[in-house]
């Protein structure tokens, strides 16, 4: 017999908190993003918005949805059964005929996609992105206005921003072959419209590795949308140290600072330190960082959980390979670098 | 005061952190970021065991387990058995891992007792900070009392064999510079006060 769920029903399920069933999934929230469960996600790229939370997105996979579609895609359970599902667990109530039709037990998510496939990550796109742009001016006061790095650092890393997302995605067309972009990293197609994949606006890393490749992308977004993910990485990027380079314009025995996140980076490059970041504690770019052994390491680590965290791992890993990593403390009452950085800069300029 | 086996071992690092490169110990000591590395792993060992702190038998049970299923160690024991030079054949080997078991044990019970004796020592020095005790020679620890006592924790790193001399217990001794007022051979299973307060009474004796 056919189950049919009432309109009235699948409303009621449509607002629910779309945060409050994926911890019944048992998909971990925090700061309202998740990791997906549909890519093989490092960087959470699902995150929840809406009044309630009632919806939900992953920007890489540009699936969406509300609390009914996110079972079914987390699961792979058909719509009746996800409704009946989120009846049960958030006590919404249905008709008594149906709930003694079907009984579903423990749910689990699926599997995550592992991907074996080394996306390709276009360098051609990505370098025509790096030389046809250039800081624009939210940029600028994001970088000098209200954080005063030093321009040539900025300069020489090459970092830019992007304002408006449409305009150069139609510059992009306007170059390159619309099969070619969607095939870069840079560009998705929803609904046979192109979108860039980076919120705007944003500033934008790129990423080389030792000789000097360009290997990645990483934006940092500049806008008000408090839904938006401050930090993004294109999927096709492994996780690689930003500005790795700097070692080959050092000697080995050199001090060389690590970081977490790139805006400590770049203040303690403006500061005249040698400095690389790690994106993130999570997942440690070993390759890149056993390049590192050799030379007088330390970090600023940030004062609260994570920091501990990132520095313990960054210790652990170092004396794995016989290298020392040196805690260095910030002034009392600072989060971290920048922070502290910015604090002695805005003295220096009144 | 609470204080764990990261705390300490990261009051290791930071005294290494504060040692120049040039500092005596550093150089005298062969070997040093090896052994620094052989630490490290004891210390992650104990941590990642201490449920079973309170039962050696299953301490050893356990880590016996997971040294059984390290494919890549098992097969270095083969490896270093084809060295013509080393006179060990295959067999010897695989039967030293099981005292290699027995030594992971016993420096993860050292460990977790050295901890519970720190806190024991930090509120003994509230009232008597002139001593530095040093375990099994060692480790020396110092409490530096202030707002919130901070430790002092060096390594002998010359020393470092004798993290496989702790199966019964260790020695522990009380320092005032490089004086020894007062040694014990520490058991497992036994407090640390009744050392603690023969040292008092022999300040105690000595006024």
């Amino acid at each position: 017999m056919a189950i049919k769920i009432p309109q009235e029903v699948i409303t009621l399920l449509s607002e629910l908190s779309c945060e409050s069933v994926a911890e019944e999934l048992g998909i971990k929230v925090q700061r309202h993003r998740a990791l997906c469960f549909m890519h093989d996600d490092h960087n959470p790229s699902l995150f929840f918005y809406g009044k309630n939370r009632e919806h939900w997105n992953c920007f890489v996979c540009n699936k969406n949805g509300n609390a009914i579609n996110l079972v079914i895609e987390s699961t792979g359970l058909c719509f009746v059964d996800s409704c009946l599902w989120l009846c049960n667990k958030f006590g919404i109530h249905i008709d008594n005929n149906f709930s003694s039709i079907k009984k579903i037990g423990k749910l689990h998510v699926k599997k995550r996609k592992e991907s074996n496939e080394v996306k390709q990550f276009s360098t051609y796109v990505a370098k025509w992105i790096i030389d046809n742009n250039s800081l624009t001016e939210t940029g600028r006061d994001f970088l000098f206005g209200k954080r005063f790095f030093n321009k040539k650092v900025i300069e020489d890393l090459n970092i830019i921003s992007i304002d408006n997302s449409s305009i150069l995605v139609d510059k992009l067309l306007k170059h390159f072959d619309s099969n070619k972009l969607q095939n870069s990293g840079f560009i998705t197609n929803t609904n046979g419209q192109l979108y860039l994949r980076f919120f705007t606006p944003c500033l934008l890393f790129p990423y080389y590795d030792v000789e000097g490749n360009l290997v990645g992308m990483q934006s940092r977004y500049l806008g008000d949308n408090t839904d938006a993910p401050r930090f993004q990485f294109l999927s096709s990027q492994k996780t690689r140290l930003f500005n790795l380079p700097i070692i080959n314009r050092i000697e080995y025995g050199d001090d060389l600072y690590i970081s977490e996140g790139i805006t400590d980076c770049l203040a303690l490059l403006s500061d005249g330190k040698n400095a690389v970041a790690i994106p993130s504690a999570t997942i440690l770019p070993t390759n890149d960082l056993y390049e590192l052994k050799n030379y007088r390491l330390h970090m600023y680590p940030d004062q609260d959980d994570a920091g501990e965290r990132a520095i313990n791992t960054l210790k652990r890993f170092f004396i794995n390979h016989y290298t020392i990593l040196k805690e260095e403390s910030l002034q009392k009452g600072i989060k971290d670098y920048c922070d502290q950085y910015i604090i002695a800069h805005k003295n220096d300029i009144k | 005061m609470s204080y764990s086996t990261d705390d300490l071992f990261v009051d290791i690092q930071n005294h290494i952190n504060n040692q120049d490169d040039t500092s005596d110990s550093k150089i005298l000591s062969r070997d040093f970021m090896h052994k620094l590395k052989v630490l490290q792993f004891i210390f992650y060992s104990c941590e990642s065991m201490k449920n079973y702190w309170n039962d050696i038998d299953s301490l050893r049970k356990e880590v016996l387990r997971s040294l059984e299923e390290n494919e890549q160690l098992f097969g270095y024991t083969f490896f270093l058995s084809l060295n013509k030079n080393f006179d060990y054949n295959w067999n010897y080997l695989r039967k030293q891992m099981y005292e290699y078991a027995d030594f992971i044990s016993y420096a993860c019970i050292f460990i977790s007792y050295v901890v519970e004796d720190i806190i024991a020592i930090i509120d003994f020095s509230r009232k008597n900070n002139k001593y530095h005790f040093v375990f099994n020679e060692v480790l020396d620890i110092e409490i530096i009392n202030g707002a919130s006592p901070s430790i002092n924790a060096i390594i002998n790193w010359n020393n470092f064999s004798e993290l496989n001399n702790v199966k019964g217990g260790y020695y522990l001794s009380a320092k005032i510079g490089s004086i020894t007022v007062l040694a014990t051979h520490r058991e497992y299973n036994a407090s640390l006060n009744k050392f603690l307060c023969q040292i008092t009474e022999l300040e105690t004796s000595n006024c």
